[in-house]
């Protein structure tokens, strides 16, 4: 109910936020009505530049604002106010050209004015970025180039959105108002400044050094890091940080990885990395003492932040690892609840932590059940996938007074979500970590 | 749950900002 409040008063900053800049336009001296949907289409495009702006704060990882909800909440909420925004940045000419249809006239590109390239080179960066965004795997663009397009496109819509509203000039032809509607929409840009030149900074000055690198199985690894001359920060179990290796955090190749170790020993912080893709497949080759640089601790995904009776972790490849975190505080806590974790795996052989898991079992409360994809011929286990029935055999009788932890490839997620709810799990009690916005 | 959450606080938002628009509309062109 708290977090229901909390988002409540956060969605009213919003609107304060976006609505002010509109309410201001209304003070004299203002221009006569030309007709309701003209002036409601204004309306909407005013409203759209100010969400643009405001999307910017919301990746700026305010780490404190963004810890009730969870900074993957925080991005999710990011991506459907950008697409919103562009919704009504869509109607706002549609509109007014339903209104006023010899308008249509100035498209032609040898009669368009200059504040019409300025709204179609805006519109079209806000399309392409949500584009680009939304199904950036489908359109194979590779991470950290994404990245930087982001933030061109980004940083493009809102800049020629507000040269549209100044060329215009229409509501803005007061000077104070035109001074007020630069001021206003652009210094959202400041928080993109903040974000990618003040952070990186404050980061550099908390570095980390390697300080092992253990090969684990399933091709994943274990990075081990120390902070160098402070003392690190405390995280929750199951939280994650984002890691600028072999660049300075001034780079765009930065990338969030689960925390694996306990957070009772926060002074040496463990990463375990599967090989994946281009980024992942080098962390093999870090060299001990290595520098590397840790932003965090992000993320809702902890034990911490649900002291239920008991859990039940349900685990698809090396979504493994940050439960490894939880289980391992757990031990280190004496912690006696329950808890069964479900271990998604291609392979007995591959099975990352297998080893570990058998001796953790001997210190906590704690239940292993490996479902294997291909198993071995004399496998006694769990074989295939998570389904409602596999589960059901092995939840124990007290299931509701559970709290469920799903972490792995997100189809794996969305069916063992599913599952639960067959079996009546209520929503509120199972928790996921959203990956789709990276 | 918390992205459900989140969907329905953005949509509402958005939807106030329609209304707040349209009435923005209304005080320009009353009748």
């Amino acid at each position: 109910m708290n977090l229901m409040l909390a988002g409540i008063a956060w969605i009213g900053v919003y609107l304060v936020l976006v609505l002010t800049p509109l309410l201001i336009l209304l003070v004299r001296p203002v221009p006569g009505g030309n007709g309701f949907w003209w002036d409601f289409s204004l309306a909407l495009g005013f409203a759209a530049t100010t969400m643009m702006g405001v999307t910017f704060a919301l990746t700026a990882r305010f780490r404190h604002a963004t810890e009730p909800f969870g900074i993957d909440i925080v991005y999710y909420i990011h991506r459907r106010i950008s697409i919103i925004a562009l919704l009504f940045t869509l109607l706002h000419p549609v509109l007014i050209f339903a209104a006023e249809p010899y308008m249509l006239a100035m498209l032609h590109p040898a009669a368009m004015p200059a504040h019409l390239w300025a709204a179609l080179g805006s519109l079209l960066s806000l399309a392409l970025l949500i584009a680009t965004s939304v199904w950036r795997s489908e359109l194979g663009i590779e991470y950290d180039r994404w990245r930087l397009w982001h933030i061109i496109l980004a940083v493009a819509a809102l800049s020629l959105a507000i040269v549209h509203i100044q060329l215009v000039g229409y509501y803005v032809d007061a000077p104070w108002k035109k001074v007020l509607w630069f001021v206003i929409p652009a210094s959202w840009i400041l928080f993109l400044a903040y974000r990618r030149l003040v952070k990186p900074l404050l980061i550099m000055r908390r570095p980390y050094r390697v300080t092992d690198l253990r090969a684990e199985r399933g091709n994943a690894w274990t990075l081990v890091v120390e902070p160098e001359g402070h003392s690190g920060f405390h995280f929750q179990p199951g939280q994650f940080a984002w890691v600028s290796l072999w660049h300075t955090p001034f780079a765009l190749r930065e990338h969030p990885f689960s925390l694996a170790s306990s957070a009772e020993h926060p002074e040496r912080l463990e990463l375990t990395i599967k090989e994946l893709g281009d980024y992942t497949s080098q962390i093999g080759q870090v060299k001990i003492g290595e520098a590397i640089y840790l932003e965090g601790p992000y993320g809702a995904f902890s034990i911490d932040r649900q002291p239920q009776a008991g859990y039940v972790l349900i685990a698809g490849g090396i979504g493994v690892a940050p439960f490894m975190s939880i289980l391992r505080t757990m031990a280190d806590r004496n912690d006696p609840r329950p808890v069964q974790l479900y271990y998604a795996a291609k392979t007995w052989e591959g099975l990352t932590f297998r080893e570990e898991l058998e001796t953790l079992a001997e210190r906590i409360d704690l239940e292993t059940i490996v479902i294997l994809e291909e198993p071995p011929p004399d496998w006694p286990g769990e074989t295939g996938w998570i389904t409602p029935e596999l589960l059901a055999r092995h939840l124990p009788q007290e299931r509701i007074k559970r709290c469920y932890f799903v972490d792995g490839p997100v189809p794996m997620m969305e069916a063992t979500q599913s599952a639960l709810h067959e079996l009546g799990i209520p929503a509120g009690d199972v928790h996921v970590e959203l990956y789709d916005w990276v | 749950m918390r992205r459900r959450l989140a969907r329905l606080l953005a949509d509402i938002s958005a939807l106030m900002i329609v209304i707040l628009s349209a009435v923005f509309a209304w005080l320009q062109n009353p009748g």
